[in-house]
């Protein structure tokens, strides 16, 4: 199947799927048995100011009339009005998300970087020290709780140290990067705005790692795998012996068969790791989508809770789109029926 | 050889350009604060669900940030005076019906149209026309009468002795927006601009909104035509730094990143930062309680033996010196030791014992205990106290089964009706926001079963409720809340377990807090001023 054809057919399966995420959430959070209207109005509320929120906000009305009206709002690219912050979710969102995923481009670039030369080098050196060296770095990056690196890491950089700040995408004093992609680092080196750049670089390397490094753990474990696995293939025996370098073997080679598992982890951690940024993103004052599901979870914000699932899981099969088209691009026998 | 040494002048090349980069913007951008200016940075937890002083009554949910951009009519004191706000004076009719205000001259709205008497009249209109969360302040309210520019009547449908202790509360009495930008506002005729609102402000406070980038930080500046002026010491600028993690705000104070906690901070974090260099931990008491109520219309709460028992098992001390950390004071009622009536010497003031716990549980007909389930808040040192009632009950064979929750599950539960309450016993806190014991008490009546009152009450303490309510003689007031409370007392609905203190966190250099316990969680902005910090 020719790439144009695997998208189109794509994105009619993404509407059944995200039909069923709103059914889903909409139930689960439905089903939770908790007033927020009430928790908007106070403790201190009389019923009858509790009963004109509700009447405001539409939750006294049947179930399935809110389902019907929200997905009414849905055609229209109404993701509906945020009960925490009585915007627009989709407003809200905009502007939102883009912090998100910059942080987890970020997270998935440090991965990449670093989980993959991990891989190839304890492949390469298997048991000796490099090898040792990287199964130490896994095993402790598996161990490792995130909220806990997180807090370590402000401890040591921000507080001991002070080389790096503890939270928020830009320091207040800089000017912020035009808005043209939103994703401040991007936005800052296409607008020449040097100080801006480095300024996001060392707001976003500290949750940049602890997001990254569950993930590069699994990269540099797949990576690993799979290259002792392409190094025992014929095809690499057949170029040793037309005497190519071994780091033309290993690089050109083998890594190119060995990094189809690697994309395909890549592209389910890319996901997971969007979905993942809450406690990151909370402990960090990272403004993403992350901080915005947790508040909207405490406050029973539905609307809200809603359209950060729905947009998680448009982001989450995109990116298997993504992975999808890479195959194609990194081995031209794979395709689709 | 000859490809290096072309390699080396690129690379200094391209630094020399990233460095010049540097150097121009931050040149010409410059820093968006402008020399000599003070600014200090304030933490708080949430971004504000919205600005709109009609619509938004919460602390965490916008208050913190209302009192920056809007004032109210009269203000009340640490020592529960009442001081002019944006009225200078006024007066209370004989009947107790109406009040006169005469209002400040020269006072603006940040728009720079003035405050009269009529923004008085339309702010009331505003609120009642939309009907949220501010509206209930106001319902007492009968019609506001505009006398001239700079005086206004409010008349009330009936007598309410706290009247002026609402106006000067802290919750949905802000006056504003200006008249003429709601109608500059609106997006409909009519609709009182109150999606404009949310984050937008136009009131008369001290400070001005000049920025909210969302869930990062709103900056405040200077109003420069304030009423009060400017001459004095004060801050420029304030930047309410959006922190969501405890421990972040707690590194930060201790840094210098954050000049002053706007929330209160969890009290084992408050604690951690005693003795550090350059903290203050300011400490005053408030008017709040924490307490444990019952479940009185089911289960073995039901009997009042039960619940003494109960209340006789919690180990009050080491809720104070543990769970509290030491800030915080025993109570013997469900009123704040600072609120008038106290419980007299002749009703129980219940103290720890194991033993007559034990015989009271075992003449009730629960020698062996029972199981109760308890309904919480996973918030602050609730654990802690919630943790040290189970162990407490567990001596007597009560076995206490604990569901930690939201706010908005809490809240389902505790709005049941009598009869129909999820839960044996419940935790949560309560405030007198005016110095009037009204505020508490007003919930004891059986008509307010439904949130806060567990089911405690009869048409006799109802009677005394409305009576207090309901006149301006304060004896008579006096009598009837004594009444109350020492009918509460008695039936012990509810387990007191203290009155914390307020413990503020700010830096040394930070000058002019001030506490006031009826406006707990807002800070006094334009009080606040920075004196010796170094490097500045």
């Amino acid at each position: 199947m020719k790439i144009h054809y695997l998208i189109i057919r794509r994105i009619l399966q993404t509407i059944p799927v995200l039909l069923g995420v709103t059914f889903l959430t909409f139930s689960v959070s439905h089903s939770v048995p908790g007033d927020p209207a009430r928790a908007m109005a106070g403790i201190y509320a009389t019923v009858e100011t509790v009963e004109a929120i509700r009447h405001r906000w539409g939750l006294d009305r049947p179930l399935p009339a809110q389902y019907v009206i929200y997905l009414r709002g849905l055609l229209h690219g109404d993701l509906g009005i945020s009960i925490q912050t009585r915007r627009p979710v989709l407003d809200d969102i905009k502007d939102r998300l883009p912090a998100t995923l910059e942080l987890t481009l970020f997270a998935a670039l440090l991965m990449c970087v670093i989980g993959i030369p991990f891989g190839i080098a304890s492949a390469n050196w298997r048991n000796r020290l490099p090898d040792h060296f990287a199964r130490l770095f896994v095993v402790f990056g598996g161990a490792v709780p995130t909220f806990w690196l997180a807090l370590i890491l402000q401890l040591i950089f921000f507080r001991w140290l002070d080389w790096l700040p503890a939270g928020t995408r830009i320091s207040r004093e800089m000017v912020e990067p035009a808005h043209i992609t939103s994703l401040y680092l991007l936005d800052s080196l296409l607008t020449g705005n040097m100080p801006a750049f480095l300024d996001t670089l060392e707001h976003i390397v500290l949750p940049g790692i602890t997001l990254a490094l569950t993930g590069t753990v699994g990269i540099a474990r797949m990576t690993r795998a799979s290259m002792l696995d392409a190094l025992q293939k014929d095809f690499i025996r057949a170029a040793r012996a037309n005497g190519l370098s071994r780091k033309a073997v290993i690089l050109k080679h083998a890594l190119k068969n060995a990094l189809i598992p690697t994309v395909t982890v890549l592209g389910l951690l890319f996901g997971a790791m969007l979905g993942g940024t809450f406690v990151i993103e909370w402990i960090f004052s990272w403004p993403g989508i992350g901080t915005y599901a947790a508040t909207s979870i405490t406050n029973l914000d539905y609307t809200a809770i809603m359209g950060v699932s729905l947009v998680v899981a448009l982001v989450y099969v995109t990116a298997n789109l993504l992975v999808d088209i890479s195959y194609m691009i990194l081995d031209p026998r794979i395709r689709y029926e | 050889m000859r490809k290096r040494r072309h390699k080396r002048p690129i690379l200094i090349r391209v630094l020399g350009v990233l460095v010049l980069w540097t150097v121009l913007f931050l040149v010409l951008s410059g820093s968006a604060l402008a020399a000599g200016e003070v600014t200090i940075v304030v933490s708080r937890t949430n971004d504000p669900h919205s600005l709109d002083p009609a619509d938004e009554i919460t602390v965490g949910g916008g208050l913190e940030s209302q009192v920056a951009l809007y004032e109210r009519l009269v203000n009340v004191d640490a020592d529960a005076s009442f001081k002019p706000g944006l009225a200078e004076l006024w007066e209370v009719s004989e009947d107790g019906l109406t009040y006169t205000f005469h209002l400040r001259k020269g006072v603006k709205f940040h728009d720079g149209t003035d405050f009269n008497a009529e923004a008085v009249r339309f702010t009331w209109q505003r609120i009642m026309a939309i009907n949220t969360a501010a509206a209930q302040y106001w319902k007492s309210v009968k019609d506001i009468e505009v006398v001239d520019d700079h005086t206004v009547k409010i008349h009330l449908q009936q007598v309410n002795p706290s009247f002026l202790g609402v106006l000067a509360g802290q919750r949905g009495v802000y006056m504003g927006p200006s008249p003429t930008w709601v109608k500059a506002h609106e997006k409909t005729p009519g609709d009182w601009a109150k999606d404009y609102t949310v984050d937008h402000e136009c009131g008369t406070g001290p400070f001005m909104l000049e920025a909210w980038n969302h869930d990062q930080e709103l900056i405040y500046a200077r109003f420069p035509d304030y009423w009060g002026g400017w001459a004095g010491k004060h801050v420029d600028r304030i930047v309410h730094r959006i922190i969501k993690e405890h421990a972040t705000t707690r590194l930060m104070l201790e840094k210098g990143d954050v000049d002053i906690t706007g929330d209160v901070l969890p009290i084992d974090i408050a604690d951690q930062l005693k003795g550090k260099a350059n903290i203050v931990l300011d400490t005053a008491p408030t008017t709040l309680i924490n307490q444990f109520t019952f479940n009185m219309h089911n289960g073995p709460t039901k009997d009042v033996r039960v619940r003494r028992a109960i209340a006789m098992l919690f180990d009050y001390n080491t809720a104070v010196d543990y769970g509290f950390r030491g800030y915080a004071a025993r109570v013997y009622g469900p009123l704040p030791s600072n609120l008038w009536p106290q419980l007299s010497a002749n009703v129980p003031h219940i103290q720890t014992d194991l033993e007559k716990a034990k015989k009271l549980l075992a003449e009730a007909g629960y020698p062996d205990g029972f199981t109760l389930k308890m309904a919480a808040m996973d918030m602050h040192n609730w654990k802690t106290l919630i943790l040290l009632l189970q162990d407490n009950l567990s001596q007597a064979g009560i076995k206490l089964d604990v569901e930690f929750t939201t706010w908005p599950v809490l809240f389902q539960k505790l709005q049941q009706p009598a009869g129909q309450k999820p839960f044996g016993m419940a935790a949560y806190q309560m405030w007198a926001a005016i110095p009037d014991p009204v505020d508490i008490l007003m919930w004891w009546h059986t008509n307010a079963i439904t949130v806060i009152n567990p089911g405690w009450g009869t048409p006799e303490t109802d009677k005394w409720i409305d009576g207090a309510r309901s006149t301006v003689n304060h004896e008579k007031r006096v009598e009837l809340y004594t009444k109350v409370v020492e009918q509460i007392a008695e039936d012990a609905p509810g387990v007191w377990i203290a009155q914390p203190l307020n413990v503020m966190v700010y830096q040394k250099w930070l000058k002019g807090y001030k506490y006031v316990p009826y406006y707990n969680g807002l800070l006094n902005w334009y009080d606040l001023y920075v004196e010796g910090k170094p490097g500045s």
